[in-house]
């Protein structure tokens, strides 16, 4: 029951999200010959998939859904008047902090992986093929980064009053990240610069920087292990922050 | 006007936590991109790719067509949200409606005071850059500021107009929010398909100059006359919206 509500809440946030994602995913296959015609320099298929899905406009609105879906919680119930039920459930706060943190996990990866089940679906009507597996690869790198986003919003959802205050730190914290990670001090640290690493461009073997021959590295799964400790550590902290708070 | 006064403050109260957090997070780029400029030029501009001052590409890439922009186009939408649908949620609509004064006087009111935080966060680069500048023994154009900050302006009139009417059709405070980032991203898209894409209709390139008549590339300087039309048209956009939103208000029910 405690899973039905919280996909309840969510449910229309994940559904707006979905089908803006498949839009843009749609949009960016339709135009390829029109843009790739008056790119600067000759681009393959799969360069202009990664650098206009994966790379820009699409992974952008994916990291702003993803900080949507992470809002909300017993803090912006308190607002609404409607905490006071959601405490009197017949579940300890650790399991409500947890079920919610979980849907929007599972919200997360499955966002994360709409562009891969639709763009090597789309390419074949256009004449253009993308691998799957490749779009797949690109998709767990979103989802890792996503979770991250998510945890993030979802532990300033916890601490911060008001509905679009959590929303706010989160841009701004990814862009702190994002601006952190070209000093000379994290620069040699690319775990830090998570947009980068769901841009996937390590995983791109460029031939002569115009063209996504293959994808030849394999996943950074060292880095997103440590993303999904960090949000593990953010959740199970909003956790224990949920279950000693005074929401009278 | 009498009326006004008190509602504006009304407005200013919802929205003042807002526009601060906005207001502190755009000065800080623009005062540590200053200040710690050595480091991030080598970041932001590492080939020097503008012929002119390297400080003033570098003040372009970073806060009139980077990440500063960026971020004002989040939160100009951010200020949008709340009003009715907010506070029909919140269980306090009651008292708002109870007010007398008409709800297009409401709705009017937040608007205004929306559109007047554009502006003071439009204005917010020029009045830190003036400031900041000097400090560190460097300058950008003044000029260059004012028409950059108008540009701003208009830009974020019409992504708040969004935003505003966004907020009034959507019950829930999230999906307002959702809709209206679904709309930075999929509006510069929708401009890619003809016949839209004949016309310089990108809002993120108005504001920033990018492949406008007006910007040089070369020296990124804003050059010529202001485009009065195309700001104005901007305005006119704006305002339709917020007339639309208004509309919509007056004849919601929101029991």
């Amino acid at each position: 029951m405690l899973w039905y509500k919280m996909w309840r809440e969510s449910r229309i946030r994940f559904a707006i999200s979905a089908v803006a994602l498949l839009w843009m995913c749609g949009a960016v296959v339709l135009l390829q010959r029109q843009v790739r015609a008056h790119a600067d320099e000759p681009m393959s298929y799969a360069h202009y998939i990664w650098s206009a899905v994966y790379k820009a406009n699409v992974l952008d609105l994916y990291i702003l859904l993803v900080i949507v879906l992470g809002l909300g919680g017993v803090l912006q119930e308190r607002a609404q008047g409607t905490a006071g039920f959601t405490l009197s459930l017949p579940v300890s706060r650790w399991r409500l902090t947890g079920v919610r943190a979980a849907v929007g996990f599972i919200e997360v990866a499955i966002l994360a992986l709409l562009p891969a089940l639709l763009i090597p679906l789309l390419s074949p009507f256009f004449g253009e093929t993308f691998p799957f597996v490749h779009a797949v690869q690109f998709s767990v790198l979103w989802a890792g980064g996503g979770m991250l986003v998510f945890a993030l919003t979802f532990f300033f959802s916890v601490v911060l009053p008001g509905a679009y205050s959590p929303a706010i730190a989160s841009v701004a914290g990814l862009m702190a990240c994002s601006v952190a990670a070209g000093l000379p001090l994290f620069e040699h640290h690319a775990v830090f610069d998570v947009l980068q690493t769901m841009h996937g461009a390590q995983l791109s073997a460029m031939d002569g920087g115009t063209a996504l021959a293959t994808i030849a590295a394999p996943l950074p799964w060292l880095r997103l292990g440590l993303y999904a400790l960090v949000a593990l550590c953010l959740v199970g902290t909003a956790g224990a922050i949920v279950a000693r708070r005074d929401f009278s | 006007m009498n009326a006004m006064l008190p509602l504006l403050f009304k407005a200013w109260r919802e929205s003042r936590g807002r526009f601060l957090i906005s207001v502190a997070l755009l000065a800080a780029i623009c005062v540590f991109g200053v200040l710690c400029r050595d480091s991030l030029m080598r970041v932001i501009v590492p080939d020097g790719p503008f012929a002119g001052d390297a400080y003033t590409g570098y003040i372009y890439l970073l806060v009139y067509a980077g990440k500063a922009r960026g971020l004002f186009g989040i939160m100009v939408m951010v200020l949008a949200l709340g009003g009715l649908q907010r506070e029909r949620l919140h269980g306090t609509v009651g008292f708002t409606l109870a007010l007398p004064v008409s709800r297009a006087r409401l709705v009017s009111a937040q608007a205004l005071l929306g559109l007047g935080q554009i502006a003071a966060l439009s204005a917010l680069p020029l009045l830190l850059l003036t400031v900041c500048s000097p400090l560190t023994h460097v300058s950008y154009p003044l000029e260059q500021m004012v028409r950059f900050a108008l540009l701003w302006f208009a830009g974020g009139a019409v992504f708040f107009a969004v935003a505003f009417l966004s907020a009034a059709l959507f019950r829930s405070e999230y999906t307002a929010l959702a809709a209206a980032f679904v709309f930075i991203i999929f509006y510069p898209m929708a401009l890619l398909f003809p016949p839209l894409s004949r016309y310089p209709l990108n809002i993120n390139h108005i504001m920033s100059g990018v492949g406008m008549p007006y910007f040089d590339t070369r020296h990124a300087l804003l050059v010529g006359a202001p485009p009065w039309t195309l700001l104005a048209s901007m305005m006119v956009m704006a305002g339709l919206l917020i007339l639309l939103a208004v509309q919509i208000t007056r004849y919601r029910d929101y029991s």
